[in-house]
């Protein structure tokens, strides 16, 4: 091989082998962001579901104290009174109003207890603890709540609890901002997925922009709830009157 | 005849980047309403002009009035390290001990090339800077991608203009430090060196492609 021949062959394996450190280079860096972003996403996704864990935990914890403690103090107080009524019947009256009070105060805290965590949900499920709740609010809301099992059989508790969740949360939009009369939950199993319709009759509201505004909450709440077990919200766009969601999870034991 | 091929091949690069220079000089000027990464296209402005003021004098004076290039391609050797080791230190925001560092130790090692430096020699002292510039543009590299995965914020590599600098930055320097160490020996053994030149050239035009790329990136367009 001639001088000049090795000079070229230097030249062009030289050239071959430097960009090949540069492109190597590039393809390292790219690949490990990428890896990164998997990482990062499912630490944030560890994150969302201990934290939405903790929540339910707490908020269990917080109704069987208020359940055993504070209704248990406040039925104590109702007898002692009763007792005081017998014993004092001039004083009858008053009595019989610091009764009432307490009775309130008593059904007051029940109500705070079954919201924080509704007894149903976790002993019938999640239809019947739905129907429950919708049964409390909806005369109050003038709203005529209608929910469709079709035949949807008990959910892993972790999907029941947040699906519960997140119901509670639209319907509650409902009743403050939608201005709704009638609504329509429909459920519908299939295998291993669940998908849950729910319509009303009410203002239409655009959910992608109203999640996009800061003091969206309760709407990031839901996206969260649904993203920790795996399900996904969609909002018909083509219904001409009211609102329609449907809410599917695709893999309801894996969630 | 096939020397007259390649040089023809190479003049076309010189009008290419010419029209490189314009397009940059015109998207850095025409999108500067609303930019994205101000400190990304305050760290390319130097580049800019550098390639500009390159594809201009190398259509005028070099292609067409036969300008020696020996001067200007040694000068060029010099701007070039300064604007890119700017361009990279804006780009990190740190490091301005490394910055200071470098343009001393390169100044130093190009101050001391002109005591050996002649026309006769001049690309092979051309080759040496850019040896020079690789290394320590690659540590800036190297920096600059370890400092992209410390941060909290989860950014595509994509959609940040300085990751397009980067990248045109090194394959260029990367793929032509060989050619600019080797074609000298290239001329002398075969008297060739056109040929082999348009491997520099091409990598020049993928770097000036990944600019405008990135400095696309770093504007908004004028309402």
């Amino acid at each position: 091989m001639g001088q000049g021949e090795e000079v070229v062959s230097l030249f062009y394996i030289g050239t071959a082998i430097m960009l090949f450190l540069a492109f190597g280079l590039m393809f390292i860096v790219v690949t490990y962001q990428r890896h990164f972003f998997r990482m990062k996403r499912k630490e944030a996704e560890n994150m969302l579901r201990v934290s939405l864990e903790s929540e339910k935990n707490e908020r269990a914890r917080i109704a069987a104290d208020l359940h055993d403690g504070v209704s248990g103090d406040l039925s104590a107080i109702k007898n002692y009174l009763s007792v005081l009524a017998k014993k004092e019947s001039e004083n009858k009256t008053i009595f019989d109003e610091i009764k009432e009070g307490v009775d309130a105060a008593l059904q007051n805290t029940r109500a705070v207890s079954h919201n924080l965590m509704p007894p149903l949900l976790d002993t019938e499920g999640l239809v019947p603890a739905l129907k429950n709740h919708l049964n409390n609010v909806g005369p109050k809301a003038q709203i005529e709540f209608e929910v469709i099992p079709n035949g949807v059989d008990q959910l892993p508790p972790l999907v029941a609890y947040q699906l519960f969740r997140v119901l509670q949360e639209l319907t509650t939009n409902m009743i403050k901002y939608g201005n709704v009369s009638k609504s329509e939950i429909n459920l519908l199993q299939e295998k291993h997925s669940l998908k849950i319709e729910i319509s009303d009759n009410g203002i239409p509201f655009n959910f992608k922009e109203n999640l996009a505004k800061p003091n969206a909450s309760g709407l990031k709440n839901i996206t969260s709830r649904l993203h920790a077990i795996g399900g996904t919200i969609i909002q018909n766009e083509e219904k001409p009157k009211g609102n329609q969601f449907t809410i599917t999870i695709k893999n309801i034991n894996h969630a | 005849m096939r020397n007259n091929i390649w040089h023809h091949i190479s003049t076309s690069f010189v009008i290419q980047y010419l029209i490189f220079g314009i397009v940059l000089i015109f998207i850095f000027y025409r999108r500067s309403a609303k930019i994205k990464y101000t400190n990304e296209y305050t760290a390319v402005k130097p580049f800019v002009w550098l390639m500009f003021i390159g594809g201009v004098y190398e259509l005028v004076f070099t292609t067409i009035l036969f300008v020696q290039t020996a001067f200007w391609h040694s000068l060029y050797g010099l701007l070039e390290f300064l604007v890119f080791n700017y361009l990279l230190y804006r780009i990190l925001g740190k490091y301005t001990r490394m910055y200071v560092a470098f343009t001393i130790l390169f100044l130093f090692f190009y101050i001391s090339s002109l005591f050996y430096w002649s026309i006769d020699n001049h690309n092979q002292m051309e080759g040496y800077y850019a040896a020079l510039e690789t290394v320590f543009v690659m540590i800036w590299a190297v920096l600059w991608f370890k400092d992209l995965f410390k941060g909290d914020e989860l950014i595509s590599l994509w959609k940040i203009p300085a990751f397009y600098f980067v990248i045109g930055i090194i394959l260029y320097l990367c793929g032509g430090v060989v050619p600019s160490l080797v074609t000298p020996y290239l001329f002398k053994v075969t008297g060739l060196w056109t040929k082999y030149w348009l491997v520099f050239l091409f990598l020049g035009t993928i770097m000036r492609v990944m600019m405008i790329i990135g400095l696309l990136k770093a504007t908004v367009k004028k309402p």
